[in-house]
């Protein structure tokens, strides 16, 4: 644990060139996904090509817990959707495309206020320092229910895209919310304007025993979430990796719980 | 079906939808944006339908050969 004092020293030290950058909403820079005082909410990491992209892959909790810290309310869960989705197209190369999913991420404008900048600061060094996103979130009073919602869909031993990829270790919920039970719907952050899905032919039936077969639902959602892996760069010009990846994806994807 | 023809059907669909995804650039190159996220989602959709319905029952049959095409992509990076 890191002594208050200590914290509020750092802050001194680094405040004016932190409220300097303040990003009152989500922004894809070098460091990856920032908001306020250029806390990192979500990773820039690059795949084993080189390509971009954002480490959302069993950091969920940590990004749910600062955004929540951030907003003073309760992030939920659907907000990691949209982020995956920003990931994959930064990882085709598409940056602009990238920063309209973030910006449709439903997250309503930060006030730029230096509480704020504080308290996203801090926490971001609590997490660093190992303090777990439930203790922080506890801490602070606020809502553990996302990161119960969270926890609930979420099985770190369940079958996912392997990590150093663009959408690996995908996690979803099919509606692009989750339900957290009694009266804590009014104290979410909002998601806004989210992209509809487009609907994808659900295909043939499918078979094979290790997939979730005939279930067009799933087979849309899954088709949604590894596409784009096709769209990617390839390393070399004959190379089938990404067709190699789109299988696992698919696989991946059909073979977890819904 | 025996192995070595279970190894032909599972490396020619496999290869099969490489083949529609090389398309993928120079319909990139060349149609406006809407077009080709139209053509990226159908040959998608199509290589989807290949790897479901012609390697996954060969696999069924021969989990093995799913290893051994996946071990070559990892390898060199492709079928070979």
């Amino acid at each position: 644990m890191i002594p208050f004092d200590t914290l509020t020293q750092a802050w001194r030290t680094e405040r004016a060139q932190r409220m300097a950058r303040y990003r009152r909403a989500l922004a894809i820079d070098e460091a990856g996904l920032v908001l306020g005082p250029l806390t990192v909410i979500a990773r820039q990491a690059n795949d084993r090509y080189g390509a971009p992209y954002l480490a959302i892959e069993g950091e969920e909790r940590r990004i749910l817990a600062l955004l929540s810290v951030a907003y003073w309310r309760t992030a939920r869960p659907a907000v990691i959707v949209q982020l995956r989705r920003a990931s994959l197209a930064l990882a085709r190369g598409n940056r602009p495309l990238a920063a309209i999913l973030v910006a449709h991420s439903g997250l309503s404008r930060l006030e730029e206020d230096e509480r704020i900048g504080f308290r996203l600061f801090a926490s971001e060094k609590l997490l660093d320092a190992g303090v777990t996103p439930r203790d922080l979130l506890k801490g602070l009073g606020l809502d553990l229910r996302p990161l119960d919602a969270l926890a609930k869909d979420y099985d770190p031993d369940e079958p996912r895209v392997p990590a150093g990829q663009p959408g690996g270790g995908q996690w979803t919920s099919e509606s692009g919310s989750a339900n957290l039970g009694d009266g804590a719907e009014d104290e979410h952050i909002e998601i806004r304007d989210q992209p509809t899905v487009p609907q994808t032919d659900p295909g043939p039936q499918r078979s094979g025993s290790r997939v979730s077969a005939n279930d067009p639902a799933k087979w849309a959602e899954c088709f949604e979430e590894c596409h784009l892996i096709l769209d990617r760069p390839k390393p070399y010009r004959s190379s089938d990796v990404n067709q190699f990846d789109f299988y696992n994806c698919m696989n991946e994807c059909l073979e977890r719980p819904a | 079906m025996d192995k070595e023809l279970a190894r032909h059907v599972a490396a020619t669909a496999f290869r099969s939808a490489v083949e529609l995804s090389d398309m993928l650039p120079i319909l990139k190159e060349h149609c406006d944006a809407s077009e080709y996220e139209m053509f990226l989602k159908a040959i998608a959709s199509a290589s989807a339908a290949i790897h479901f319905e012609i390697e996954k029952k060969v696999f069924d049959q021969y989990p093995e050969l799913e290893k051994e095409i996946e071990s070559k992509v990892k390898k060199y990076g492709r079928l070979i």
